[in-house]
């Protein structure tokens, strides 16, 4: 479908029957032609044929010609996407948790509609289905025009709970109808109850469009995963796709990644599930499981301990007078406290709920009945630690992972020729390999195993003369364990020891966990919330907490998942249970189906039309004034367009200037050059470096090497470069180069895409820049890089490259610094930052000043440290 | 064109032609090259006759050598020898200024060009040379086509004939366009001729003047405020303008016929030797 960008320009064209008219009586200017022999010619009679009009071609040349200027100059463009009513917009643009995956492209088309809106000067009414995050109700946004609405679109953000299209519908009716409007539904793909509801409504307005994304594109969701005896087993599940695999991502608190799970997806299957064996000190690690590739709450498990607790049992006798230091299970308790939860109670009372590892002292025979118990729970899974002692030796039970000898050993006592012995290294296959032994460590007493073949395996630790101290070993799927001297310091000094905390330590870690369902005992406040990009960002001022108790929370603005609670007490809430997975969503009955490139950009028409009339120009003059005239304007005309390149590199050259990567959109690239342009003049004001105007550079053609840095913005339509331009940024990139790539969405572009834009560039292994980074301090000291958002990591090279003095060749980032620093000429900054506001502006200003300095001053920076040791040294 | 570039060009010119023939031509042509000997007595260092001392003559001029073998007194005479002068004049109207295309001189540039290769060869044979527009004494020496050569640079758009006229029996050398009508070259040569003027016209033209290349509606200007012409076909005109150049020639002819002069044709086209070659015979003899 044609429009037109300026539709009056078109009255122009009443005037081409005039044109017809003078081009008709006026015949074209003879050549003129200085003839010194003129005179010669005065006599000669010339049989004059006059030509009194234009001939006709001659005329539809120029009709075409004066025609094609004014098509041209009106603007037309070329939508894709056949017929579509030219009206006011109405968009809806599903923005709960399933909008999360492929945001970037969602809100690319909706920013485009807003610019054909913007093109055809309607007005936008937006609407949101997923409740605000400030706790506000929903609400339509508009109609305004298409700037505003762009400012909305600009800040509009996923959330991580569930939309209310129901609510949405209802919202309609204060719409007013009018005019039959563009109606267009952004949906993440997935049905509830309200889309029924909502398509009804929308296609009251005019005729619905649904942009739904493919099911191979629909979110997936990490189910809690379960621990079982073996290992942790790990459910994912889908709306639709084929046969492929998802990789489950295990990290630490701290972000980093702990492990990787590859999932199988059997086409058409809906839930598929993995199992790992990670062993229990990696599982006891892992604060959070995200889907790779899957930007979303729902497909990212907090864990907050629950699945893994290793609460310890401490066996008690039941005995009231109890002697503090003298007691068995003093030492033990005290030696668990600081990593697990430790009970006390009868084996009857522990085995009530689940246990990882049971401290078992030496309290003499067991009823069988408990005993029988306790074999089931090992057998299970369980840990059974057990004490030696004298009721031990008197009366060996069958719980025990070897035959004991029926007598203590005494060492050093008055009736032994020995000597307190010593505890030999642990051996290396032992779970103890690796602890140190402190040398005061002495056992006075053990009771002693019967020789066995396999005795040397089960043996943990063992003394200075080979017997054990500590054996081994496995009864079913748990473990039972035998230290053979006390734990009191009775026959040893190990219970003392800090080796004693250290065994037990070890001891749990290969215990298997077991989940624990809490119940919250107080209401637990939020501590940090999941944003709609699934990334721990402080809890919102509208958040309540979690109330005590069991009951269901319903997710939304006032219980957003996150992490509940402080550190006594800390439970994560998950969005993935909490949802009750809805089926994904068809085209609504009547609606049309929005196929993604359809949105694309509308085609350009105009400056083709300008383009050929200036090459009917050409041909115009060529006939009429000579073919030297037209060469002359071709000339003009190629160097206006050809020339001027060399002349752009030659002047890039005289002045130190940054410059950006056009990217071909021209809002994305007008930025870019607003923003270097405002960062040039404020390192002009705030430091000595003066840099000219910033330049656009296309990878292909222009010289590279004569910019210190290059800013990147990637945009959602781009693709990878071309060979050469690949070869180009590589060479500028070996010779000192520095490459700043922003992929503007606070670093929610995955991996695989950036790894697509960026493909056949050589990017060395990249690590986060932190505080110690001479980023954060080559002008500035800095303590994050925010841009226009803030949060997302930068990237820099790990090691750099000696030949560079280990200056980073590129940065990675995403916090859409070009939109901070840009301003209008006024000096009004073009865009809001979030969520800092100015404050945050300043800090990415501060960021850019300190990223020209290091890109210009390398790492002279770094080196200023040695300064004040360099000067102590010249003076001594 | 400077002065010096103009003078190497016209040297490099002159120096092609072949010193033998030049030479032989000078001795061919005493009568009109060279220091001419006037067969009679005169100022000059020649020796031509010895006569009876007369009442009158000085008595320094007795030659006593000659006188004391006889009983008269004897006076001995020498041949009296002129330095012939040549007067050169390129046409500096505007017509002349003019080229059809950018590959070629301008008429002007050529006239200026032939002058000075023929000063330059008339220099070697040693006559003496100077500009007919310009009034003073002729050069003559080493320096005379250089002096030429400046003096032709400096000169100044005119768009009539010289009026000032050249001592008589001066050899006149006219190198123009001579697109005047017939009737207005006719008068100043039977006024050059009555002044005991010799001569030679060359006709110097372009290549689109001699074929009228223009194709349809060209409008034509004159540079001698002659007027415009306007005209539809061009290429129907070119046979009768043939013809109207034809004639204009055959009248240019007629008229140096009638003084005694010299006429030939030369176009711009052409290399300038064949014309300075044609020129030099033509002055030789």
């Amino acid at each position: 479908m044609l429009s037109f960008a300026s539709p009056w320009l078109l009255a122009a064209a009443l005037a081409l029957p005039a044109l017809w008219l003078l081009l008709r009586i006026t015949p074209p200017p003879p050549r003129r032609i200085d003839f010194p022999a003129i005179r010669l010619l005065f006599g000669l009679a010339t049989q004059n044929r006059t030509s009194r009009s234009a001939p006709l071609w001659l005329i539809i040349l120029r009709i075409t010609l004066v025609s094609l200027l004014i098509l041209g100059a009106a603007g037309p463009a070329w939508r894709r996407g056949g017929e579509q009513v030219n009206g006011p917009w109405l968009i809806v643009i599903d923005n709960g948790w399933a909008a999360g995956k492929h945001w970037t492209q969602r809100r690319g088309a909706l920013l485009e509609m807003i610019r054909q809106a913007d093109h055809d000067s309607q007005p936008v009414t937006i609407l949101t289905t997923a409740l605000p995050a400030d706790g506000g109700a929903l609400a339509l946004i508009g109609p305004s025009s298409a700037a505003d609405a762009r400012g909305v679109a600009e800040r509009l953000a996923p959330q991580p709970w569930p939309g209310d299209r129901a609510q949405a519908a209802k919202l309609l009716d204060t719409l007013a109808h009018g005019k039959t409007m563009r109606v267009v539904w952004l949906s993440d793909g997935l049905a509830d109850d309200g889309v029924a509801a909502l398509a009804g409504k929308l296609e009251t307005y005019g005729r619905l469009e649904v942009m739904l994304p493919s099911p191979g594109d629909l979110p997936q969701l990490l189910m809690a995963p379960t621990s079982t005896p073996t290992g942790t087993r790990v459910r994912l599940r889908r709306f639709g796709g084929g046969e492929g695999h998802s990789t489950v991502r295990a990290l630490d608190e701290q972000g980093r990644g702990l492990a990787l799970l590859d999932v199988a997806w059997e086409a058409g299957a809906l839930n598929a599930q993995a199992e790992t064996d990670w062993p229990s000190e990696l599982k006891n690690r892992i604060a959070r499981l995200v889907v790779e590739g899957e930007e979303h709450a729902g497909a990212t498990e907090l864990l907050d301990g629950s699945w893994s607790r290793h609460p310890v049992g401490l066996v008690d006798d039941g005995a009231a007078d109890r002697i503090q230091l003298l007691d068995d299970l003093f030492y033990g308790e005290r030696a668990v406290m600081g990593f697990a939860e430790a009970r006390h109670g009868s084996v009857d009372e522990l085995l009530q709920r689940p246990l990882s590892l049971m401290i078992l002292p030496d309290h003499g025979a067991l009823p069988d009945k408990e005993r029988e118990k306790l074999r089931k729970w090992v057998e299970e899974g369980g840990t059974l630690v057990r004490f030696a002692g004298p009721e031990l030796a008197g009366n060996p039970d069958d719980l025990l992972p070897v035959r004991l000898r029926s007598n203590e050993r005494l060492l050093g006592s008055a009736l032994s020729w020995a000597q307190p012995m010593s505890v030999a290294p642990m051996p290396e296959d032992s779970p103890f390999a690796g602890l140190a032994i402190p040398p005061d460590l002495t056992v006075s007493a053990q009771i002693l195993a019967e020789p066995d073949l396999t005795l040397a395996n089960k043996t943990w630790a063992k003394l200075a003369d080979g017997t054990p101290l500590v054996t081994g070993a496995p009864l079913g799927h748990g473990w039972l364990v035998l230290i053979h001297t006390t734990a009191w310091p009775g026959w040893s000094n190990l219970a003392v020891s800090g080796l004693f905390p250290e065994m037990l330590h070890r001891l749990l870690d290969r215990s298997v966990g077991v989940a624990v369902t809490q119940n919250a005992e107080k209401p637990l406040p939020l501590a940090a919330q999941l944003d709609g990009f699934a990334r721990l960002v402080p809890p919102s001022a509208v958040a309540q907490a979690l109330p005590a108790g069991n009951g269901a929370i319903v997710p939304g603005p006032h219980h957003p998942p996150g992490y509940y609670g402080d550190s006594t007490a800390r439970r994560a809430v998950n969005l993935a249970p909490l949802l009750n997975l809805p089926p994904p969503m068809g085209v609504p009955d009547g609606a049309l189906r929005l196929d993604p490139a359809q949105a694309q950009a509308d085609l350009d028409i105009g400056s083709w039309l300008i383009g050929l009339a200036l090459l009917l120009l050409l041909a115009d003059l060529a006939i009429a004034g000579g073919l030297r005239r037209a060469a002359i304007a071709a000339a003009l005309l190629l160097l206006c367009t050809g020339q001027a390149r060399a002349a752009d590199d030659i002047a890039a050259a005289l002045d130190a200037r940054l410059a950006y990567i056009i990217t071909g959109d021209s809002a994305v690239d007008e930025t870019s050059r607003a923003g270097l342009a405002a960062l040039s003049r404020q390192l002009a004001r705030r430091t000595t470096a003066s840099l000219a105007e910033p330049a656009g550079v296309d990878p292909e053609r222009d010289a590279l090497a004569v910019y210190p840095l290059i800013y990147w913005p990637l945009t959602s339509r781009q693709s990878g470069l071309s060979d050469r331009a690949q070869g180009r940024i590589n060479d500028f990139l070996r010779h000192g180069g520095m490459l700043l790539v922003d992929s503007r969405d606070g670093g929610t572009t995955s991996p695989e895409r950036l790894r697509q834009i960026t493909r056949g560039i050589d990017i060395p292994p990249l690590a986060l820049v932190g505080e110690g980074h001479v980023l954060a301090k080559s002008f500035y000291l800095l303590h994050d890089f925010p841009g226009r958002l803030a949060g997302g990591g930068l990237y820099a090279e790990e090691q750099g490259d000696a030949a560079h003095d280990f200056v980073t060749s590129v940065l990675i980032g995403g916090n859409d610094w070009a939109a901070a620093w840009a301003d209008d000429r006024q000096g009004n900054p073009m865009f809001p930052v979030v969520p800092g506001g100015e404050a945050q502006r300043e800090i990415a200003f501060r960021f850019g000043i300190n990223l020209v300095i290091y890109a210009l001053t390398g790492s002279y920076k770094a080196d200023q440290v040695h300064v004040p040791a360099i000067l102590e040294r010249m003076h001594h | 064109m400077t002065a010096a570039d103009l003078q190497s060009r016209a040297e490099s010119l002159a120096a092609g032609l072949p010193n033998l023939l030049l030479r032989a031509k000078r001795v061919a042509a005493t009568v009109s090259g060279g220091l001419h000997g006037r067969r009679r007595p005169g100022s000059g260092e020649d020796f031509w006759q010895y006569r009876q001392s007369q009442p009158g003559d000085p008595l320094t001029a007795i030659d006593w050598r000659q006188s004391a073998r006889s009983d008269h007194l004897y006076v001995r005479e020498t041949e009296w020898t002129i330095a012939r002068t040549t007067r050169l004049w390129a046409d500096p109207s505007p017509s002349m200024l003019w080229r059809s295309s950018r590959d070629l001189e301008t008429k002007y540039e050529r006239a200026c060009l032939l002058a000075v290769a023929l000063g330059v060869l008339l220099e070697q044979a040693g006559e003496r040379i100077g500009l007919l527009d310009r009034p003073g004494p002729a050069f003559s020496g080493r320096t005379a086509p250089a002096r030429l050569a400046h003096a032709l640079i400096q000169a100044q758009p005119v768009e009539t004939f010289p009026e000032q006229g050249a001592a008589p029996r001066s050899l006149v050398v006219l190198l123009s366009d001579f697109l005047t009508p017939p009737e207005e070259i006719a008068r100043q040569a039977e006024r050059w001729a009555a002044a005991g003027l010799t001569g030679h016209m060359l006709q110097i033209l372009d290549p689109a003047e001699e074929a009228l290349p223009y194709q349809g509606r060209v409008r034509l200007h004159g540079l001698e405020r002659e007027g415009d012409m306007l005209i539809q076909h061009a290429e129907s005109l070119r046979d009768d303008y043939g013809l109207a150049l034809e004639a204009h020639r055959r009248a240019l002819a007629a008229i140096a016929r009638q003084v005694g002069w010299r006429f030939s044709t030369h176009s711009t086209a052409q290399p300038a030797r064949v014309a300075l070659t044609h020129l030099y015979s033509a002055l030789a003899c």
